[in-house]
């Protein structure tokens, strides 16, 4: 049974979920995941490797949908709009739902179109338009100051951190209400784990950021709410263990196997 | 997606555990046996027939180069003579001219061709002629079209691409398709100097290698016309028929052949540097014998008369 | 369950392993770019290119360490080694000791040895060059350029100008690239982003394997399917340029799509689903994400294809027509310029003969091109210049370069601080009024999508279909000739009844004596181009060469063979002159496979036998071939595949009589060359079909056998 510790009420605003449950063909991935996400706060998702963290994240922008044989049952919703209801588009989702990968990838094109991609996509075609979307958004991901002058090299040329921001500023362009990282910091090296910590605190006011993390340090620094998942068997369903406010669940976790895994006992 | 890049990974990383422990030494030995294998089997297999049927060796060596129209003759003769007296003839075809010319310079020891001499060669005076079948070129139509007799000259016009409809030529209005032989060909040879008489050829006609070919095409094409030696005029081996016109009024037929009433008819030849001798003399024989007339004939030539053989023939010293 | 736990199991290692990568990014980049350009092994997909990529750098690094170590032995001990009273045994025990003489000259002398070796691709590029090019002085200096480019092609007449040849090969290329190119990128498209995994896996494992069908094959499908078909269409003959499109673009088709499919592979993972992530349709990922992130690689593989095309011989003669005009209508007939040779090589003489030398150095010059401008692609976007700004944004980005300045200025004050932020304000709420208000295109993306998906599907199965359809006519037609007799029988007859059994044996003596001379020879240059070599001019260069060699047309190969081995070597008309020949051609395949498959071996495997003590030779000779034994094998297979399907280029170095060889200096006709003279003779079609079978198993079985090679040595190095 999972343990709230002050978890977010259910507002009818941003993602929820009743009773999660997922699939990868017959493995039973996720089961009885309920929880609220805070809007414009920072959630971060943790727990050991298998524990389906970052499954469920992927569900959230249906990601998932691009592996072959997945499915789910019970419900999750983004303003009270179920998301795997069969009249939802997953891409126009993936609009509303940005995400950010642990691996920076951004197009091998250039810087410019990277930025410009998402609102070309929804068919914004005017060049000045563009160009203030591309500087708004480059400013917003703290890297306008270093690519300004390079706005037509290719995007790969930037250092990992670099890449990792551009891939923010890629997401802001089209500006998303909910922002999904997947381990963002787990590629890049330290100085730019900062600046991307930064960059997170910067932009939650203005969009609700969930980030699945190995780091708990990270996630204690950054994350408003936190979310603890765990397989406890191999074999069986993973699930949501723990979820509340990030500070009480570090200084006095509820669970047993919260404790264990954030007092580094296993994991 | 993330899943396929998963798998990739892990594969890797088996990939690179194994590679640590080769436990393949046989494997990668009966990979390097397998290739030298095909060298070696193709070799030992040569040997296993080559001495099976030819046991008195390779000893006795001919040349036989030329005429691809004198081909499957000179091969049939070549098989059995190694049969019968253990004589191993190599023949090859790259074309008449080639042959005479092998035979100049003393690569071939027998030229085979189905043009007579040019006057170049004629005038070095090293080559000895013996006629060795006749061949008659039968111009070929589809069955359906309705023309069925033509001139010289009409025949002339058509190849050289002055005449381009059937109708000019009493048949339906639609054009002519022309079907020639590629410059190698004997046939061709033939035809140019016999009915092309100077006139080129026009060149926009398609070129085929082959005799088959050029009988295909027209057997299935209405409107096409093209020439092959009469003994293809009539396969065994195809359902689809093609027509012989008569050329000036004459039907061509063995007998408008052996009579030179058809027009479009020549020799075949063997050449060799002075009077043929020894094997090559045996060969030269072998091909005027009765025995080869089935084979001359398969060929879709006509063998000699009688009379015309015992001219050819030469004495065995 | 296994998906989840690879998918945990990877974001753990992600750790490490990226980390490394970021490390690396800046010096690692122009090898990534360059990337592309190596074609790396379909099977093993886009790790291997990772793995390879990350291992060159090592490799670079290895290599100079080792370079210094050399450098560093070679000044000291060495030379000093003469003056050095030999020491009593014992006394220096506990000293290292010194570099022995003989080991420097043995490790020296290999690497020459094996520097020699790669050299031949060089000098046999450089001799083809020059040999056809001697060939054909004589029709350039008698003639003269001018009337070599002449249109009118009627060598009886002497009139030797071959531009409306080489107008003919051009149509017939152009066309077949129209037509090819598309239906192959779909098939490639369709293959790696779309079709799910089973499915792709099928079906590129047999576009791979039809790669491998030998063009007589293609010829003859097209000669007895498609020419009646078109000429029943358009009312002509079905000879001409319009069948050679349908022939050619059939044949093409496999190798651009492989190619493509490779490009496709090679392009990072990561950003279909950073593109899937910003709500990117399927069809938007891909014409908007992945094609314009595999470019280079695709330009080359049509480069490629291009060059497969015009250099393609057999098929072509046998249903352009050849006659050497300028074409009235697509159905009339036309000639290239490898027609011709193939066709007037075996009758020509003197000027004529030339002539034909000529064309096969304007072929020569084709390809050659071909490959050089592949290679500028490839480098002008690995030093690509930043891309060229609009006027407009340059202004743009200097006044914001101001603002930024300003804003950075130490001496702002909070009024104008307030004022940027109110500015940011309102352009934030401009932009989100720009992408609410921006238009959807008037077709539905999901339309669009759809029936781009419909369109790539029906691409892949168009091009599948068509060769499937191939191999099954052949089969159908085939499987009655075949019988005991008929594989190990002789021919008999004028018209070849009975067996084909000395073509057998001609084809595989030819092909395993060509294996001999090649397989040593490619491996040990694969050798010095992995191991030994340093990246520079030279390696450069033979790159180059391999590249050049591996795109000379098989025609041109055979004039060279002709030229070369028949008459200046007089090894005349034989399976040795043939099997050199076959050797040349082979080269960079088995060469470009062993070099793959020996950079495939990790670094550290190498790093573990130097660690021991070993010398460079002995890690070579014991570790690093050893491991890569199973893939340089497969890649010698596939070899012999193709070897087996060679015709043009053993059609005037062979003969063809039928004839068992025996020596090599026996000629003989193989396999490709019966079925052309029985297609073209046209009688005993049978025969024809059943030779046309028994060779597309044979080269199957080669190639299925490979694929066993590969799978069983993946299986081997899991299984603990």
């Amino acid at each position: 049974m999972t343990k709230y510790r002050k978890a977010p009420k259910d507002t009818g605003k941003g993602f929820s979920t009743k009773d999660f449950n997922f699939w990868y063909g017959d493995f039973h991935a996720l089961t009885g995941v309920t929880m609220n996400i805070a809007q414009n706060k920072i959630t971060s998702f943790i727990g050991p490797s298998g524990c389906g963290k970052s499954t469920f994240l992927r569900c959230m922008n249906r990601m998932n949908d691009l592996i072959e044989g997945t499915h789910e049952e019970g419900l999750m919703t983004l303003d009270e709009q179920d998301i795997y209801a069969p009249s939802v588009d997953p891409v126009d989702l993936r609009r509303r739902v940005g995400m950010i990968f642990q691996q920076p990838n951004p197009f091998p094109k250039s810087i410019y179109d990277n930025v410009a991609f998402g609102p070309r996509l929804q068919g914004v075609t005017s060049k000045s338009d563009l160009d203030d979307i591309v500087e708004e958004s480059l400013r917003r991901a703290n890297l306008w100051k270093e690519v300004s002058h390079q706005l037509g090299k290719n995007g790969l040329a930037l250092s990992g951190g670099q890449q990792q921001r551009l891939c923010i500023a890629r997401v802001l362009a089209v500006q998303p209400d909910v922002l999904l990282m997947d381990e963002p910091c787990s590629a890049i090296d330290p100085t730019s784990v900062q600046k991307v910590e930064d960059l997170m605190v910067e932009l939650a006011p203005e969009m609700t950021i969930i980030i699945v993390t190995h780091n708990m340090q990270q996630a204690g620094r950054v994350s408003d709410y936190m979310a603890f998942f765990l397989q406890e068997k191999a074999g069986e369903p993973a699930t949501l263990i723990e979820y509340g406010v990030t500070k009480d669940i570090f200084a006095n976790p509820k669970d047993q196997r919260t404790e264990d895994y954030i007092t580094g006992r296993f994991g | 997606m993330h899943c396929r890049s998963d798998a990739v990974d892990t594969a890797n990383r088996h990939t690179e555990r194994g590679m640590k422990a080769f436990a393949q030494k046989g494997f990668c030995f009966c990979t390097a046996l397998f290739c030298c294998l095909l060298a070696a089997s193709a070799t030992l297999f040569t040997t296993a027939s080559l001495s099976g049927c030819a046991p008195r060796g390779a000893a006795r060596q001919i040349t036989v180069a030329g005429s691809t129209t004198v081909l499957p003759i000179a091969e049939i003769a070549s098989e059995e003579i190694q049969e019968e007296e253990g004589i191993h003839a190599l023949v090859s075809g790259l074309g008449s001219s080639a042959g005479i010319e092998a035979v100049m310079n003393g690569t071939a020891d027998i030229a085979t061709s189905s043009r007579d001499l040019t006057a170049d060669e004629e005038a070095s005076g090293l080559l000895q002629k013996t006629v060795i079948a006749h061949d008659g070129i039968a111009v070929i139509v589809n069955p359906d079209n309705p023309v069925s007799q033509l001139s010289l000259d009409q025949l002339r016009g058509i190849f050289a691409g002055q005449i381009t409809k059937w109708s000019e030529l009493g048949g339906p209005d639609e054009t002519i398709l022309v079907v020639n032989r590629d410059e190698a060909s004997g046939t061709r040879e033939a035809f140019k100097t016999i009915v092309m008489q100077g006139t080129p050829f026009d060149k926009r006609a398609a070129i085929l290698p082959g005799t088959g070919q050029v009988r295909d095409v027209v057997s299935r094409t209405k409107n096409a016309i093209g020439y092959i030696s009469l003994g293809f005029v009539d396969s065994e081996f195809s359902k689809e028929k093609v027509k012989a016109l008569d050329i000036d009024g004459v039907t061509p037929s063995e007998e408008s052949i052996q009579d030179k009433t058809y027009p479009i008819a020549r020799d075949l030849f063997f050449f060799t540097r002075g009077a043929p001798t020894g094997d090559a003399a045996a060969f030269v024989n072998f091909v005027l014998s009765d025995e080869m007339d089935a084979t001359i004939r398969e060929a879709g030539y006509l063998p000699l008369f009688p009379f015309e053989k015992e001219a050819e023939e030469v004495g065995l010293l | 369950m296994t998906k989840k736990k690879a998918a945990e199991k990877t974001a753990a290692n992600g750790k490490a392993a990226p980390k490394k990568g970021t490390a690396e990014q800046p010096v690692k980049l122009p090898e990534k770019k360059a990337a592309p350009k190596q074609p790396a092994k379909k099977a093993a997909g886009q790790p291997a290119k990772k793995a390879a990529k990350k291992t060159t750098l090592a490799d670079t690094v290895a290599e100079k360490i080792e370079a210094a170590a050399a450098l560093n032995q070679n000044i000291t001990p060495a030379t000093r080694l003469s003056e050095i009273e030999p020491m009593p045994a014992g006394v220096h025990t506990k000293n290292l000791q010194t570099l022995s003489k003989k080991t420097v000259i043995k490790e020296r002398a290999l690497e020459w040895g094996f520097l020699a070796c790669a050299l031949v691709a060089i000098v046999a590029v450089l001799a083809i060059f020059i040999f056809t090019f001697v060939r054909a002085l004589p029709v350039l200096t008698d003639l003269g350029i001018a009337r070599f480019f002449e249109l009118d092609w009627t060598p009886t007449e002497g009139h030797f100008g071959i531009t409306s040849l080489l107008i003919g090969s051009l149509i017939v290329t152009a066309g077949a690239l129209v037509l090819g190119v598309p239906l192959a990128l779909g098939c490639a498209v369709y293959l790696t982003e779309i079709a799910k995994p089973k499915v792709s896996k099928v079906v590129s494992t047999a576009v791979d394997l039809l790669a491998g069908v030998p063009s007589v094959i293609f010829g003859f499908f097209g000669i007895v399917m498609l020419r009646p078909l078109i000429a029943q269409l358009t009312g002509g003959l079905g000879f001409g340029a319009l069948t050679a499109w349908l022939v050619l673009a059939i044949m093409i088709v496999p190798t651009i799509t492989t190619l493509t499919m490779d490009a496709l592979r090679s392009s990072p993972l990561g950003i279909r689903e950073a593109s899937y992530a910003m709500g990117a349709t399927k069809w938007q990922t891909i014409y908007k994400v992945v094609l314009p992130a595999s470019k280079v690689g695709i330009v080359n593989a049509i480069v490629l294809g291009m060059g497969r095309a015009i250099g393609e011989t057999m098929a072509v003669l046998m249903v352009v027509g050849n006659a050497p005009v300028i074409p009235d209508s697509i159905a009339s007939p036309i000639s290239t310029l490898t027609s011709q040779i193939a066709l007037d090589m075996g009758y020509s003489s003197g000027l004529h003969r030339s002539a034909l030398f000529g064309m096969g150095v304007v072929l020569f010059i084709i390809s050659a091109t071909l490959v050089g401008s592949v290679r500028l692609i490839s480098r002008a976007k690995e030093t690509r210049a930043e891309k060229k700004l609009s006027k407009e944004k340059e202004e743009k980005l200097a006044s914001a370069n101001e603002v930024q300045l300003a804003t950075i200025a130490p001496v702002e004050t909070g009024a104008k601080l307030e004022a940027a932020e109110e500015a940011q304000e309102s352009t934030r709420a401009r932009i989100k009024k720009v992408l609410s208000e921006a238009k959807a295109p008037l077709i539905s993306k999901d339309v669009t999508n759809e029936t781009m998906l419909v369109v790539f599907r029906a691409a892949a199965l168009l091009a599948t279909g068509v060769l499937l359809l191939i191999i099954l006519f052949v089969t159908v037609n085939g499987l009655p000739a075949l019988s005991f007799d008929f594989i190990f029988g002789w021919p008999q007859g004028v018209n070849a009844e009975g067996g084909i059994w000395p073509t057998i044996v001609s084809s595989l003596y030819v092909t395993g004596l060509a294996m001999l001379i090649c397989a040593p020879l490619a491996i040990l240059a694969a050798v010095y181009l992995t191991e030994y070599a340093k990246q520079g001019r030279l390696v450069n260069y033979l790159r180059f060469a391999t590249d050049t060699l591996a795109s000379v047309p098989s025609i041109v190969m055979g004039l060279f063979g002709f030229a070369l081995f028949v008459e200046v070597f007089s090894f005349g008309l034989s399976m040795l002159s043939a099997a050199l020949a076959l050797a040349l051609m082979m080269l960079p395949i088995v060469m470009r496979t062993t070099e793959e498959a020996i950079r495939a071996v990790p670094r550290y495997v190498r790093w573990g036998s130097y660690g021991l003590g070993a010398t460079k030779w002995q890690t070579v000779s014991k570790v690093v071939l050893p491991s890569a034994f199973p893939r340089i094998a497969t890649g010698i297979v596939l070899a012999i595949g193709r070897a087996v399907g060679e015709t043009a280029v053993v059609l005037y170095t062979m003969g063809q009589a039928i004839n068992l060889p025996l020596t090599p200096m026996d000629s003989g006709r193989p396999m490709t060359i019966h079925l052309y003279l029985l297609a073209n003779e046209g009688v005993n079609m049978q025969a024809a079909y059943g030779t046309a079978l028994l060779l597309m198993i044979m080269i199957l079985a080669f190639n299925l056998f490979a694929r066993w090679i590969s799978a069983r040595s993946t299986k081997r190095m899991t299984s603990d």
